[in-house]
């Protein structure tokens, strides 16, 4: 497909979805008084904005870690982002008191994204290869004892461990505007610093001596690659919880359409997940009347089926 | 793009011990150079050094700063097209033109796979696309490690053609081969390298028996 037309036709779908979904949901704005009518697409606005940014930070992400790491079926949070956001979100809710957690639960979690990004790429660094296996492979061993500590944090927060819980699964709902707009900056920037990265990351997938035969220094690339990948995961998980399969299925999707060469594939991935979310949040919040769905719940069951779609279509690949 | 000589100049190279040491050579373009040895000895890593893909631990190596490479490996995970992997080069080395991309597509046999993903083809085919890479990029040297495998017979002939032309408009190519009768007919130079350490043998000579002792 013409990439020009396509990224044109994505913008305009998320605005146009972004604008529909202030103007669907549970209450309809019509009949309301006019404070009350700001006050909820006020609301609603910020939401789909922060699902906007969330879907950005995730398929840019995982487009990127895919080429980085040489392995379709990379995804963000197989580098222990999530169980170290986990880990924080927990933590807060077990050791801070109630008026705090709104600030506290997003800080600790973006602290723990960080720390555990931290202990992977030093962890390599201390193995001494920076190959794809070898993140994917001390991304897996920081995971098992990041989740290990997440479940005895759960335990110790007792009766509010369903705060943790319900945060685990997705939600944009807490979302505050300095939140969002912070996160925008974020995701601008490294958004922008992936798509740096496109054409080694092109060369790369032709493996690391042929690109290091293009004049590309692999191992600085592939570090820069996950941490700016993964400081937008983290960022994403601060303002929305863990949500699933977006960040592993959407680059596929994409380049389904014909879109390979990274630095085009990061961008569309992330306004293809941008507009996934939004999507998924607007039927979060509509599909059964006064329930909203986890929104973590929604990409997942959306995701395996798509997930299993790839898989099939991959049954030639040696 | 025209080669610069590879000049080598007591050059050491180890991992964690020793792989070659005092390596001297001079390589000029419009040879076709072969590298020889057992299983183990450092062919590759004396590949790697001549493309700049390794530095040499001490010595002085002066080679072309872009080269042509094709390893021994397949890539992990490679969505792109036959079509766009035959397109990708350096920034630095201009692809050739569309006529010549279309006759290397006719001379490599890919027009039936031209629009496939490269994770798709057989590992044969995989090699095929990556050979034919070299050969739509103005690339002043080409080096290759193992260049015949996986290869069919009408294959391994066509690449030789093609690298042999290559050589007579003014490029370099160095491969590591074990296929003596192939270097005995294609090549200009040979090398072994054994020990660690190595040396030029007259071409002709990698046929007879005595040679065969290197792989002992």
């Amino acid at each position: 497909m013409n990439k020009p037309f396509l990224t044109v036709a994505l913008i305009g779908a998320l605005a146009l979805t972004i604008l529909m979904g202030i103007a669907i949901g549970p209450v309809s704005i019509r009949h309301l008084p006019t404070e009350s009518a700001h006050l909820i697409i006020s609301l609603r606005f910020a939401r789909l904005c922060a699902a906007a940014v969330v879907g950005i930070c995730l398929g840019a992400a995982g487009a990127a870690l895919q080429g980085a790491l040489a392995n379709p079926l990379a995804d963000p949070y197989i580098l222990g982002v999530s169980s170290g956001a986990g880990l924080g979100a927990a933590s807060a809710v077990a050791l801070c008191p109630v008026p705090f957690l709104p600030i506290a639960l997003p800080g600790l979690a973006i602290t723990g994204s960080l720390l555990t990004m931290g202990l992977v790429v030093g962890g390599v660094r201390l193995v001494g290869r920076h190959s794809p296996s070898h993140f994917l492979l001390v991304g897996i061993a920081v995971n098992a004892s990041f989740s290990a500590l997440t479940l005895l944090m759960l335990v110790a927060a007792g009766p509010r461990m369903n705060w943790v819980i319900l945060w685990l699964m997705g939600d944009f709902s807490q979302a505050s505007w300095p939140q969002i707009i912070l996160s925008a900056v974020v995701c601008v920037v490294g958004l922008g610093g992936l798509m740096s990265m496109g054409r080694a990351l092109d060369a790369m997938s032709l493996g690391d001596e042929t690109a290091t035969s293009f004049g590309f220094n692999v191992s600085r690339y592939r570090f820069w690659n996950v941490i700016v990948a993964s400081i937008l995961t983290a960022t994403a998980v601060s303002m929305g919880g863990i949500i699933g399969f977006v960040a592993l299925v959407v680059p596929h999707i994409v380049r389904l359409l014909g879109v390979r060469q990274y630095r085009s594939l990061v961008f569309l991935s992330g306004i293809w997940a941008a507009l996934t979310l939004v999507v998924c949040d607007i039927v979060a919040r509509s599909i059964v009347p006064s329930v909203e769905l986890p929104i973590g719940v929604i990409t997942a069951l959306l995701g395996t089926p798509f997930f299993f779609f790839l898989l099939w279509r991959r049954r030639h690949v040696a | 793009m025209l080669p610069k000589p590879i000049i080598c100049k007591s050059v050491d190279f180890g991992y964690t011990h020793s792989v070659l040491h005092d390596v001297e050579f001079i390589l000029q373009p419009r040879e076709f150079i072969a590298i020889l040895g057992k299983n183990g000895c450092g062919k590759t890593t004396l590949l790697r050094l001549i493309s700049g893909i390794l530095r040499p631990t001490s010595g002085t190596l002066s080679t072309n700063p872009i080269v042509g490479w094709k390893g021994c490996d397949l890539p992990g995970y490679c969505p792109f097209s036959v079509d766009e992997i035959l397109r990708l080069h350096p920034a630095h080395i201009r692809p050739s033109s569309s006529s010549d991309i279309e006759r290397v597509i006719l001379r490599f046999k890919l027009a039936p796979l031209i629009s496939r993903a490269l994770e798709t083809l057989s590992s044969g085919e995989q090699h095929r696309v990556l050979l034919a890479r070299l050969f739509c990029g103005t690339y002043p040297a080409i080096v290759i490690d193992e260049p015949l495998t996986a290869l069919d017979p009408r294959q391994q002939e066509i690449l030789s053609e093609e690298l042999t032309t290559f050589t007579n408009t003014g490029g370099m190519v160095i491969v590591a081969s074990h296929d003596v009768h192939w270097v005995a007919s294609t090549c200009d130079r040979a090398f072994t390298v054994t020990n660690g350490a190595v040396a030029e043998i007259p071409v002709a000579d990698v046929i007879t028996p005595e040679f065969q002792h290197i792989y002992d």
